[in-house]
């Protein structure tokens, strides 16, 4: 059984370096697949490799049961939204929407139709006759993105489209990308480094580094049981603390850190988990809480460093002995914790069993 | 490619196709070749000949083609070559240095002082270069002749009752001559650099207690020094090896090395002696010139 | 210190002037003295008259020179435009091995002087046995308008989006109608004003057609032959003064494309 869009085992490299090494991914019909990672690495070129602009060294890339990897992009059935937008200056609008039915020779009702439906949907139908150049940038964005849709592709492909637009207009676009999406139901391959992004988006994301895949799955397992350190410290903010396996019962794991003492876990699978095992035990700051007075649950003292106001809670950094870098706590404003505080004022730490994320140690 | 023939590989492309989507050097080289074609038959292979010939030989009416070393020889122990040669030099090197030293404030004016327009003024600046150099050098001739321009205007002045004889056919007149059609390869890349310089070291040289001439002289001038030395590049290599000047306004005083180059390939007829005379100074001039610019780059690099 | 400036600034001005001046001179006296009633090119003048255009235009052997110039100079545009679109795109799109060789070696020709480049071009054609003539000739001025054209074509290409081209590809298009859809509509005043320059540059050229002409003569060797004969100096002032005023315009011309490529085209499609 295979998936709609396949890459098998794909490798590029340029001179010494491996931009891509060893990728599969199966990408299913309809979703809306993030690739995610930092710059430079590889989640451009795997993108460009779908699309035609780039011939793998190795591997095969299958869209629909088609092997495409050896086909030129005008003849693969995906389109993409260029993170320049590659609108061109000397058509108009509608001109640049149309640009490839008329490569395909629709016959021009057929054209007009399909581009006046378009440019409804991208909400630029007073725009038609302008000279594309003279449109803003979010607007050329959306003409970039009618233009591809237009030609009804199997795939479409975005290079960190929403890169170039100021943070109010991107969250909006953000919105309207994904009901676009589900609207439309072509599968989408979006690319970014932005986390936020890509989490509020995605059916499932990819997370690369360096070439390689970290781990595929869902927004809500990534942020809350993500594989490795890698994944953890870059989707969102994830306190670690090293620790080794105390003994492993049943459903739960004991594990003994210098940090926070001895700290129960439930028992994710897959993990190597024998006593004497070295481990990281991972902590999201939501997970954490601070108090002035000493708590049921289990906790340990810090010493306040810093506290920033972001409107709907703070973000405290506090130091605990036994971990080298500040632990990030979050607090809900309102909370009676966060009233008058004093840096260097003592807090008990404490956090929530459930929270808690077992990594391998490297 | 016809629609028919896109739609025939709509399956895998072929070999050759496939050799150019992975190969962009390929690719590239591909669109390069017709020019790189030109470049060997128009150029290498001009070139090549022309080395050849000057290590052969002509007697009479026939080419010896066995290699030989007289011509240089000839080229480099002659003292009429020599002093020929050394002639052609000085003369550029006046040529240079007055062009260079005429054009740089013309430059400095338009880099500085115009800020609106600039685009018209450079445009002004040009379009006497883009009219014939044939024609401005003939106007000279025409300008500097014994019942030319010049004479016979200071003489119906009353300024003088005989024509000036020194004006034509020597070499003051090819300098001048000279001087003025290669003026726009002065002004132009003085007046880049010029515009190149950052206007804040000049504001943060005047914060620093620097009057207009001492910024001038510190800032300005040593900034400016590569467009310098590349207008006098410019202007002396190709006057060295100019043509036409000589011939129209230089008499027989004023006779460049070109001249004589030209004759070996028209009556004289000795072509293996015109191509060693023309590699000889082609190189010594390069030579010249690279020192030179070595030299004065030395130099200024001591001064802060 | 602002009255000093201001002062300073005059002079500065006066300068320009004088200088705008002396280099107008010479080109300016071409139509002055070709209307002059006499046959000697000297003060004072002696009345209007336009014979001498008459007589020009007149010329059989001008006209000659002056079709065959233009023929050299269409040919050696188209071509040297050509090739210079070619390789600009190679050179500023993508990486190419050997790239600076390549552009030191197209430029060249500029650093040669005309006569070494005019006797070794006399070389190869009677080594490889091409006879003197218009031919001879385009293959030289071929050689000297590349430059100049890769120069204009580079700039232009290099303000290019490239993944304008992809997105072409993208939507379909194979390379050669993205070359006529996309590339060739952007780069055109760059071709344009790489028509013109090259042109001009044919046009004017003298060395190269001195030595590499056959018995049809360009338009500047047949000037140079004329330049023997004082009796004709008029009419030559004549053709002169019309070659500079074309030239003149023609440059503008060049050169208000070129800069107008440079901004965004608003024209709709």
């Amino acid at each position: 059984m295979s998936e709609f869009l396949e890459l098998e085992a794909v490798t590029k490299r340029y001179d010494k370096v491996v931009a891509v090494d060893d990728v599969s991914l199966a990408i299913r019909r309809g979703e809306f697949f993030s690739l995610l990672g930092p710059s430079g690495c590889g989640k451009t070129t795997v993108l460009r490799m779908i699309g035609g602009f780039i011939l793998p060294d190795r591997g095969r890339v299958l869209i629909d049961d088609q092997d495409v990897t050896d086909l030129p992009p005008n003849k693969r059935p995906t389109n993409t939204v260029f993170q320049s937008y590659a609108i061109f200056p000397h058509l108009n609008v509608r001109d640049n929407i149309a640009y490839g039915l008329r490569t395909e020779r629709v016959p021009k009702t057929e054209r007009d139709a399909r581009v006046a439906q378009a440019l409804a949907m991208i909400k630029l139908e007073h725009c038609a006759a302008k000279n594309a150049a003279q449109l803003s940038g979010g607007e050329r964005q959306r003409v970039a993105l009618a233009r591809a849709l237009v030609k009804r592709p199997k795939v479409l492909l975005l290079d960190e489209p929403l890169g170039a637009l100021d943070k109010r207009l991107r969250e909006a676009m953000q919105v309207e990308l994904r009901q676009l999406q589900r609207e439309v139901g072509i599968t989408f391959v979006f690319v970014t480094h932005d986390q936020e992004e890509a989490l509020s988006m995605s059916d499932r994301i990819a997370v690369m580094e360096k070439g390689k895949i970290l781990q595929v799955a869902d927004p809500k397992t990534l942020y809350e049981a993500p594989s490795s350190r890698a994944v953890a410290s870059f989707i969102g903010t994830m306190n670690l603390f090293e620790g080794r396996v105390a003994s492993v019962l049943g459903a739960s794991v004991v594990v003994e850190t210098r940090a926070l003492g001895r700290i129960e876990a439930p028992r994710q699978e897959g993990a190597m988990l024998a006593a004497g095992n070295s481990v990281l035990v991972a902590l999201r700051p939501e997970s954490l809480s601070v108090s002035r007075a000493a708590q049921p649950s289990p906790s340990v003292l810090c010493r306040l460093i810093s506290a920033a106001y972001f409107g709907d809670r703070s973000q405290m950094q506090v130091g605990v002995e036994g971990s080298a870098t500040s632990v990030a706590v979050a607090v809900p404003s309102g909370a009676a914790v966060s009233e008058g505080l004093t840096a260097g004022e003592t807090l008990h730490l404490s956090w929530r069993p459930d929270g808690v994320v077992l990594l391998p140690a490297h | 490619m016809s629609v028919a023939e896109a739609d025939r590989d709509i399956e895998a492309p072929g070999k050759l196709a496939r050799l150019f989507q992975r190969s962009e050097a390929l690719r590239q080289y591909a669109l390069l070749s017709p020019s790189i074609l030109l470049l060997a038959f128009a150029l290498t292979a001009p070139l090549a000949l022309l080395i050849l010939y000057s290590f052969w030989a002509q007697s009479g009416l026939e080419l010896r083609h066995e290699l030989t070393l007289e011509q240089y020889e000839a080229v480099l122990s002659e003292p009429f070559y020599r002093d020929l040669f050394l002639r052609s030099v000085g003369i550029s090197a006046l040529v240079t240095l007055v062009t260079v030293a005429l054009a740089y404030p013309m430059a400095y004016f338009v880099a500085f002082r115009v800020k609106r327009r600039k685009f018209v003024w450079l445009v002004l600046l040009s379009i006497p270069f883009w009219t014939s150099y044939l024609l401005r050098v003939f106007a000279w001739k025409v300008i500097l002749g014994f019942n030319g321009v010049i004479n016979s205007g200071l003489m119906s002045l009353g300024v003088i009752s005989q024509p000036l004889e020194f004006l034509l056919y020597n070499p003051t007149a090819v300098v001048i001559t000279l001087a003025h059609t290669y003026a726009a390869f002065a002004i132009l890349p003085i007046y880049v650099s010029l515009e190149k310089i950052d206007r804040s070291l000049l504001e943060a040289a005047a914060d620093l207690g620097d009057g207009p001439v001492r910024r001038f002289l510190r800032v300005t001038l040593p900034l400016s020094l590569p467009g310098v030395l590349g207008a006098a590049v410019l202007i002396f290599v190709p006057t060295t090896g100019d043509y036409v000047t000589p011939t129209l306004v230089g008499g027989a005083d004023g006779v460049m090395i070109a001249n004589l180059i030209q004759v070996q390939f028209g009556r004289v007829n000795n072509w293996p002696l015109g191509a060693a005379l023309a590699l000889a100074s082609m190189a010594a001039v390069g030579v010249l010139a690279v020192s030179v610019i070595q030299a004065i780059r030395l130099a200024t690099a001591r001064i802060k | 210190m602002t009255a000093r400036r201001s002062q300073n600034g005059r002079w500065l001005l006066v300068y320009a002037i004088a200088y705008l001046a002396f280099l107008y001179g010479p080109v300016v006296l071409l139509p002055l003295f070709s209307f002059n009633d006499s046959v000697f090119i000297a003060f004072p003048l002696s009345g209007f008259t336009t014979r001498w255009y008459r007589e020009m235009a007149a010329d059989r052997a001008m006209h000659a020179a002056l079709m065959n110039t233009l023929t050299v100079g269409s040919i050696a545009a188209l071509g040297s435009t050509i090739l210079g679109l070619l390789a600009a795109k190679a050179l500023t799109q993508g990486r190419v091995p050997g790239r600076s060789a390549l552009l030191g070696a197209t430029n060249l020709p500029l650093f040669i002087p005309e006569i070494v480049l005019g006797i070794a071009l006399l070389l190869l054609v009677t080594t490889v046995g091409i006879p003197l003539s218009l031919v001879s000739v385009m293959i030289g001025h071929l050689l000297i308008c590349l430059p100049f054209a890769l120069a204009v074509l580079m700039a232009r290409f290099e303000g290019f989006d490239a993944s304008l081209e992809e997105a072409s590809r993208d939507l379909g298009e194979n390379s050669w109608m993205t070359f006529w859809r996309v590339t060739f509509p952007l780069v055109l005043p760059g071709i344009v004003a790489s028509l013109l320059l090259t042109f001009i540059v044919s046009f004017d050229d003298f060395m190269i057609a001195f030595f590499l002409s056959g018995t049809d003569a360009t338009l500047p060797v047949y000037i140079w032959g004329e330049l023997r004969f004082p009796a004709r100096l008029p009419r030559v002032l004549a053709l002169g003064a019309a070659i500079v005023i074309v030239s003149a315009l023609v440059i503008v011309l060049a050169e208000w494309l070129r800069r107008a490529g440079t901004e965004e085209p608003s024209r709709a499609a």
